[in-house]
């Protein structure tokens, strides 16, 4: 008798244990989806329905008609950034007229034509020593070099984006300040002596060579203007300065060999020929 | 390779390291290192040796390079033949002389056995079978190119 207590007791026990088992995995499955009920609330209350935003209206420029204009031919300006220097400076901001036109192209023409180069702040001046065939040595500077045509693309557009955000100057008062960057940037090319050899200009000190280049390239200026380039202050506008040591850290490095004979270094050719205004459409 | 030096290309798998030997007279190599992929193992080929003092480059060439290194290890057993070099005695110490475009620096004894132990050390795990037939003919153009690439012609520190 007591073997049928003791087996009926332990299969009551057991029977209990799967009981309890079944409610708990069924109460814990109603959990997990009262969980998951709530996260799919929640994330429906994080998108945002579509905005109705009204129309504005804007001032826009279109040029519908064609235009017959007096330019300078691009194949005159022989590289594509002073041709784009053109296009964005002139051009598109219409500025057409005289003395600035055809001074400030004159000078796009001839750092068109000419490869000068800036000695980059950053680099190293390494010398090496090469030897030939015919057992001749040699001797190169290398460095690291940046294109002047790049430079001044930069430097110019910087300062007229600049003038551009002050509202009190006037249309002829920019164009004297773009004058005014692209000699402060052409002064500071490398092969400037051999400049003045060719243009045959005197080389004294930093304000001298100014005046002299700007009776050089501008020519149809007033006296007062050009007094005013050959200044230290640039019409009281010092940042061209802070731009241009800006632009410096931030442009393009090419490596560059310098040999220390002369021939090499006499690259820079003459003024391109007086090329004249021509008709053209855009 | 045979392209690589008739146009004097330099490939991209090739890399430059500046190794300084003596800091305190700016001596270093400047050694050319190609890196070859066969069958998920690389192999390390030596293809140039240079030698740079200070802002000088003095050998542009495997066997200058070798040159200056065996005047530096005879060191005082030398003669006035030597190249790049000179024997100079002072106050009964023996000086080795090495003339720049601008200026010289003297190597003592110490110095110049440092010089020629780096010169084991760097190698290590490179081999030698292509400098021989296939070292880099090097002018000035492609040497500025080169140290261009590896950011070596910028001020350092």
């Amino acid at each position: 008798m007591s073997i049928i207590f003791y087996i009926s007791g332990i299969s009551l026990i057991i029977i209990i244990a799967l009981i309890w088992r079944v409610f708990h995995i069924t109460a814990i499955k109603n959990m997990k989806k009262k969980f998951l009920d709530e996260e799919i609330e929640a994330n429906r209350k994080m998108i945002i329905e579509p905005l109705e935003v009204k129309k504005k209206e804007v001032f826009y420029k279109l040029n519908v008609y064609m235009v017959r204009l007096n330019l300078y031919s691009k194949s005159s300006f022989s590289s594509y950034e002073m041709k784009n220097l053109y296009q964005n400076m002139v051009i598109d901001t219409y500025w057409l007229n005289e003395p600035f036109h055809s001074d400030f192209s004159r000078i796009l023409q001839f750092i068109g034509v000419n490869n000068l180069w800036i000695k980059d702040p950053k680099s190293r001046e390494i010398i090496t020593n090469i030897r030939d065939r015919n057992n001749k040595i040699n001797k190169q500077i290398l460095m690291n070099v940046l294109d002047l045509g790049e430079v001044i693309n930069g430097v110019v557009t910087e300062v007229y984006s600049n003038l551009n955000k002050r509202l009190f100057y006037n249309k002829y008062e920019m164009q004297d300040r773009i004058l005014a960057a692209a000699i402060y940037v052409l002064i500071k090319a490398e092969e400037i002596e051999f400049v003045c050899k060719i243009l045959k200009i005197e080389y004294t000190n930093e304000e001298g060579l100014r005046h002299n280049l700007v009776g050089r390239f501008y020519e149809n200026l007033s006296t007062e203007k050009k007094d005013e380039i050959t200044q230290n202050g640039f019409f009281n506008s010092s940042f061209i300065i802070s731009i241009y040591e800006e632009v410096l850290f931030n442009s393009n490095q090419y490596p560059y060999t310098f040999s220390t004979t002369e021939a090499s270094k006499c690259t820079v050719t003459l003024l391109p020929y007086r090329s004249e205004k021509q008709l053209m459409n855009i | 390779m045979l392209d690589e030096q008739i146009n004097c290309v330099i490939p991209d798998n090739v890399d430059l390291i500046e190794i300084p030997v003596i800091r305190s007279k700016k001596i270093s190599f400047v050694r050319a290192k190609e890196r070859v992929k066969v069958k998920d193992k690389y192999y390390n080929y030596l293809r140039s040796m240079l030698i740079m003092v200070g802002e000088e480059l003095i050998t542009t060439n495997f066997a200058d390079t070798v040159v200056l290194l065996a005047e530096i290890q005879k060191f005082d057993r030398g003669n006035k033949q030597n190249k790049y070099t000179e024997i100079e005695r002072h106050k009964g110490d023996v000086n080795l002389k090495l003339n720049l475009t601008l200026g010289y620096i003297y190597i003592s004894a110490s110095e110049s056995l440092a010089i020629f132990n780096m010169h084991k050390y760097s190698l290590q795990g490179i081999s030698l079978v292509r400098i021989i037939d296939d070292e880099f003919v090097l002018t000035a153009e492609s040497i500025a190119t080169y140290l261009n690439k590896n950011k070596m012609l910028n001020k350092q520190g």
